[in-house]
């Protein structure tokens, strides 16, 4: 778990506990990638998926800047601590493929609810920071429910690993994650 | 000799000759002609017209005293009209509401019965509103297919892929059907309400003593409770989405978790909407045989500024609003409405709409029409290409219009810009335009002198009066300058024609 990882209390332990599920499921292909801590570089995996959804690399995409980024890091590490949880608790839905599908839906439950999860990125400071947010709630939805069908997740994938490169730069520039 | 011939203000544009002028810009501001008396105002509609988007909307139809309707009422006071208003717009009512009480009104009655009950005349002047939304269910489909969730994230994966698209699983065409049916709609032997399930998509609406399409609608709502003069202003609905195309770089796979598959299908459903509307409208003027109800495109007043949401400009509309009052949740009813920015955008709109259309009409006097609205009507008509039946006016400030009433039947007939107010001209028999429409045409401003030849010319509002300043040359016969289609000559006797 990397140094830029700064949940606190509960948060923090269940993060560290969602790192270690998600190492022992790993298959031997992306067993790097796995025990990766959040907030560095995209690896490269992800980075190839996002490309192939036809929307050009995601690190080549300039964000805007953060207003207030003290404003929003609150929040994110504060009430709205399950929006920034949503990156961390999909990327095993790259990483991992469809068979993490019912293991990340009962992890994002503890969350909250689909509707509380999106309350909580709408509610960011950052008009920015909460579109992406936002979008990974809604692609995230879609690649879910793909998931019984093999093609259809392979097909909603790359789009899914795009807004998932996206949002996590935003939070790790923010230093959220 | 002094001569001072009166000539034609079609001499204000001249095209060919080398004149030290001075070029004005082709569009002035056009100020708002204030009607005379009080104007009866009506602002009804459907919750894109109550102002359910703007935060701090009060009582179960939502209203905002931001809403477009108020604004505007708000906005034509502060220029001089008198208007006593109504408000009667109501989130999520449909057109058959508008003549039929609804069960949970609240012991309201109808929307117009409503605004008798707020003192409003038998025949409003002016009704505004915005209704078909709900009509075609499209409220109820963006409810449901924008922020419609399930209660955990396990349910997405028990429903399938078409689980993430709650509601979004009705089809284009169906949407697209239910827009033309308000329209045409194809059964006529359905009874009851829509919004109670009793008549279906395709069936005609209740328009209170009959059955029939919007237009019949707009129609009777003319006919029947507007004012003689009365006009009625139907306010579209936006896109709320910009096309995908039109999204920031770093916006992709869904705008305000709208994915970019459905926003791409509601947006075309919502310019079908749109373009019905404005088509009913056009079908309802042709019925009336005059333009007794206008269109405000408020697709296009937001598509054109960019403000549609994942636009590049100020979102005049609300994306996923939440209501931090009741914890953290979704406030369904607010997103996706149009927000105060977008209002008051609207009222802007609709105050240039109503000024343009509705002032002029009230006016069949010409002499209270000049002294109402600070004009001169002194103009030979003929002189400034316009029939001799009518009557060409002028303010005494170049800022303002030039203006042409018919005295018989009271609305103007055409309106320039200040720039080029005199210079206007008939192109063909019954037709005219501006002299802007004129390709390589100067503008001379009022006070302009100007040399020609061994002529002093000095402009006027209506004229150009020139002084031959040497005598050697009186035998000058007469000139003929083109201008278009027209001819301008100066006759033997000096006088130009």
């Amino acid at each position: 778990m990397g140094e830029g990882m700064v949940f606190a209390g509960p948060a923090r332990f269940r993060a560290i506990l969602m790192t270690v599920v998600v190492a022992a499921s790993l298959t031997s292909a992306c067993s790097s990638d796995a025990t990766r801590a959040l907030g560095t570089p995209v690896p490269v995996q992800v980075a190839g998926l996002a490309v192939q959804a036809g929307f050009g690399d995601p690190d080549d995409v300039e964000l805007p800047d953060v207003p207030d980024p003290d404003g929003t890091r609150t929040w994110l590490l504060g009430e709205g601590a399950a929006a920034a949880r949503l990156v961390v608790e999909t990327e095993e839905l790259w990483q991992v493929g469809a068979t993490s599908c019912a293991q990340v839906a009962a992890n994002l439950d503890t969350l909250g609810s689909p509707e509380e999860v999106l309350a909580a990125a709408v509610d960011v400071p950052d008009p920015v920071t909460a579109e992406l947010l936002m979008d990974l709630h809604a692609i995230t939805g879609h690649l879910l429910g793909a998931c019984p069908d093999e093609a259809s997740f392979a097909g909603v994938l790359p789009e899914f690993a795009w807004q998932w490169s996206l949002a996590e730069r935003r939070l790790q520039g923010l230093g959220v994650l | 000799m002094r001569a001072r011939p009166h000539v034609a203000g079609l001499l204000l544009a001249v095209p060919l000759m080398s004149l030290a002028v001075v070029d004005l810009p082709t569009s002035a501001a056009v100020p708002a002609a204030v009607p005379h008396g009080e104007v009866s105002w009506q602002s009804a509609g459907d919750s894109y017209s109550s102002g359910e988007g703007v935060f701090g909307n009060v009582g179960d139809c939502a209203q905002s005293d931001l809403a477009y309707g108020p604004v505007a009422v708000e906005r034509l006071g502060e220029t001089g009209w008198d208007i006593s208003s109504t408000f009667t717009a109501c989130t999520s009512h449909l057109v058959e509401d508008y003549f039929n009480p609804r069960q949970d009104s609240e012991g309201r009655g109808s929307l117009w019965d409503w605004g008798i009950e707020q003192g409003g005349p038998q025949q409003p002047d002016i009704i505004t509103m915005s209704f078909g939304g709900n009509d075609i269910g499209f409220a109820d489909v963006i409810k449901e297919c924008l922020i419609g969730l399930p209660d955990s994230w396990g349910e997405f994966l028990v429903g399938g892929l078409a689980s993430s698209l709650t509601g979004c699983d009705i089809s284009e065409e169906e949407l697209t059907a239910r827009v033309d049916a308000l329209l045409d709609p194809p059964r006529s032997d359905c009874t009851g309400f829509r919004r109670t399930g009793e008549a279906g998509y395709d069936c005609t609406l209740d328009i209170g003593d009959r059955r029939g399409s919007i237009i019949d609608f707009y129609y009777d709502v003319v006919t029947q409770r507007l004012s003689e003069h009365g006009q009625l202003y139907i306010v579209g609905y936006p896109r709320l989405i910009a096309p995908v195309d039109q999204w920031p770089g770093w916006i992709k796979t869904s705008c305000q978790g709208v994915l970019r598959g459905d926003s791409e299908k509601l947006g075309r459903v919502s310019e079908h909407l749109n373009m019905k509307l404005n088509e009913a409208v056009r079908r309802v003027n042709q019925a009336l045989g005059e333009e007794r109800v206008h269109f405000l495109d408020r697709l296009a007043l937001f598509r054109d500024g960019k403000h549609e949401l994942c636009g590049t400009n100020t979102d005049w509309l609300n994306g996923i609003a939440v209501d931090r009052g009741e914890g953290l949740g979704v406030r369904l009813a607010t997103s996706f409405h149009p927000n105060a920015d977008g209002h008051s955008g609207t009222a802007d709109a609709l105050v240039d709409l109503v000024s343009a259309t509705f002032a002029q009409r009230l006016y069949t006097d010409v002499t209270e029409f000049a002294a109402q609205s600070g004009v001169v009507c002194d103009l030979d008509p003929e002189t400034v290409g316009y029939p001799a039946d009518t009557v060409a006016c002028y303010s005494p400030d170049w800022d303002d219009d030039v203006v042409l009433v018919d005295p018989e039947t009271g609305p103007y007939l055409s309106r320039c810009p200040a720039a080029v107010g005199l210079a206007i001209v008939p192109f063909a028999e019954g037709s005219f335009g501006c002299v802007d429409q004129v390709p390589n045409a100067t503008v001379l401003p009022p006070g302009t002198v100007v040399q020609y030849g061994n002529y002093e010319c000095t402009v006027h509002h209506a004229s150009i009066e020139c002084t031959l300043t040497s005598e050697s040359f009186a035998f000058l016969g007469p000139l003929t300058f083109k201008f278009g289609n027209n001819t301008i000559q100066t006759l033997d006797d000096g006088q130009w024609r």
